[in-house]
């Protein structure tokens, strides 16, 4: 076997997943898991976005393998990682690593950035007994996953997926590769993803990585069995034993920490004071989640006005508009979309009456996939939504508002202690801090205030290993009350 | 049980993690020193660890291994 070697020059392909691209491997392998399937929910993972099924990629890599002869003599067996989140819409490069009478090594890459491992091992197929017996009753093709939230709840999981419902259109999909492992043994590893994401772990799945021995099955047996037999919830680990319709090997994924709720404003108001808040209105970027609802809550359990703004979430902001009405009153809170990076003042438009506060949680996905040290187009984004978007939308504010308007710009302890993989983050958060005592002393209507927020429980926090995070309450609670004093401004 | 041969062995099972030959751990090395070696891959390279040693880790230590010689370090403690 030779060695492995630096990502080759020449990719042997390329290709875009696109959304259509999603929604057929979906429909034929069942794995409809919304973080392939529904940007909404997608941008509440850890990937941000919505992700193409990594099963998905590694076909098509197998695929191209074979269909330009790279791949053209028998496989034992069949490993592949995923390391990274491949996202929609990015360009990646299937390049062969090495390559022996024994072994062919291949990644998908961006750039220099490794996506998908894959090592084919070469050689025949073998008798062996399956390891797992799909005995169990095939359960009804699923529309929407099983939803497991406790590690110890899946540790003795096992079940039966079968193949024959979809082995011809997968056959098709997948040509090449079929033409050389067989249909039925493409179908079984395309139902490995449907394993994970809709199965074990389901809906909170990430997956890891699959093994696969190729094995000569009965030819009547056209189902794959699994059963877990790993489980470690120091890191939310599952591991499955997989066996049937040619294949036997292992799958490895995690079960990741699911969206986070913040607290309800029932549970909020008894920290409020009756009406401490009461003859403000807030605009509260960003409200329709995390911090941004966390501050609607509070303001409208103070008696104050609220008006969030979503970017996508148009249901999310509807059910915490419904939430704070049913507590604080119809006129307690609205929500309109918004999109900080274009033209505020026709976006907010449609808001009655002057606006006294403006709450800055605009956001985009902080821990984005690097391949330098330092990446210009990132900065320029952050900047963006950072900076310029922060500061158009106070000017828009300000010039409907009779009276000086106060701005609470949310900062990041990243700005003193950033970790490498934030600089351009820190960059624009330290701009926009600056920014602020650039407003203020500008005399132009707007009152800036910044805070460098320590790690609060976020979804964009909610990570495997978890982080310490401090609750968010007890974090935006004192803030708020500093915002809102500034009395002069309010109406009465 | 050496500190070296711990070290090889991190090495080895760092380059298959990530496909990389060329990647060379020293008892100085962060997470941050190795391109693509993020919080995933870490979580693989512990667990890969832990099965090669016949340890476990503690997830408090494992949030605040500063280095590799850190890591070193703990392993070579379990095992005594």
């Amino acid at each position: 076997v030779t060695s492995n070697s630096p990502i080759s020059e020449v990719p042997l392909a390329t290709r875009t997943f696109t959304e259509s691209d999603q929604l057929a491997f979906a429909r034929l392998t069942g794995d409809s898991n919304p973080i392939h399937v529904d940007v909404v929910t997608a941008r509440r993972t850890q990937a941000g976005d919505v992700v193409v099924h990594g099963v998905h990629g590694a076909l098509w890599a197998l695929d191209k393998l074979v269909e330009t002869d790279v791949l053209s003599g028998g496989v034992a067996s069949i490993a592949v990682k995923f390391p990274k989140f491949i996202l929609l819409g990015r360009n990646v490069e299937l390049r062969v690593t090495s390559r022996s009478a024994r072994e062919i090594a291949a990644v998908i890459a961006i750039g220099s950035m490794t996506m998908t491992t894959l090592v084919i091992s070469l050689g025949g197929t073998r008798n062996v007994d399956d390891a797992v017996s799909p005995t169990t009753p095939l359960p009804p093709r699923r529309t929407d996953p099983l939803v497991w939230t406790r590690i110890e709840d899946i540790a003795q999981l096992q079940g039966t997926l079968d193949v024959a419902p979809c082995v011809n259109d997968l056959g098709r999909y997948f040509p090449h590769v079929s033409a050389c492992i067989g249909s039925d043994r493409v179908t079984a590893i395309a139902l490995l993803s449907t394993l994970v994401g809709m199965e074990c772990p389901g809906l909170h799945s990430l997956f890891s990585s699959f093994t696969v021995r190729l094995t000569e099955s009965p030819a009547a047996q056209t189902r794959v069995g699994y059963r877990v037999n790993y489980t470690d919830d120091r890191f939310r680990i599952v591991r499955m034993a997989v066996g049937g319709a040619g294949i036997r090997g292992d799958v490895q994924a995690f079960l990741r920490p699911p969206a986070v709720a913040q607290k309800s404003i029932e549970e909020i108001a008894p920290a409020i004071v009756p009406g401490e808040f009461k003859g403000s209105a807030a605009l509260i970027i960003g409200g329709s989640r995390g911090l941004g609802a966390l501050t609607a809550k509070v303001i409208a359990a103070g008696g104050g006005r609220t008006i969030i703004t979503y970017a996508k979430g148009q249901a999310e902001a509807a059910e915490i508009v419904e939430e704070i009405r049913k507590h604080a009153g119809a006129q307690a809170c609205s929500a309109i979309a918004y999109d900080a990076l274009k033209d505020p003042a026709p976006q907010l438009a449609s808001i009655a009456g002057n606006v006294s506060h403006v709450y800055y949680f605009a956001t985009a996905v902080i821990g984005q996939q690097r391949d330098a040290p330092f990446v210009p187009d990132m900065l320029d984004a952050f900047t963006a939504m950072y900076v310029t978007g922060f500061y158009e939308c106070c000017r828009a504010v300000a010039n409907k508002s009779e009276r000086q308007i106060t701005a609470f710009y949310p900062s990041t302890v990243f700005a003193e202690k950033t970790p490498l993989t934030m600089i351009e983050y820190a960059m624009a958060k330290t701009a926009g801090e600056m920014l602020c005592q650039h407003l203020n002393r500008s005399n132009c209507g707007i009152r800036a205030i910044a805070h460098r927020l320590p790690r609060v429980l976020t979804d964009q926090t909610a990570t495997i290993p978890p982080v310490a995070t401090r609750d968010p309450m007890e974090v935006m609670l004192p803030l708020i009350r500093e915002v809102q004093s500034t009395k002069a401004n309010q109406d009465d | 049980m050496t500190d070296d041969e711990i070290l090889r062995t991190l090495t080895r099972i760092l380059r298959d993690l990530l496909m990389d030959d060329s990647i060379t751990l020293s008892m100085q090395t962060r997470r941050e020193d190795v391109p693509g070696w993020d919080s995933f891959a870490y979580i693989n390279f512990i667990v890969a660890l832990e099965m090669e040693f016949g340890v476990r880790f503690k997830v408090s230590d494992v949030e605040s291994f500063e280095n590799v010689g850190a890591i070193v370090k703990q392993t070579q403690a379990l095992l005594s």
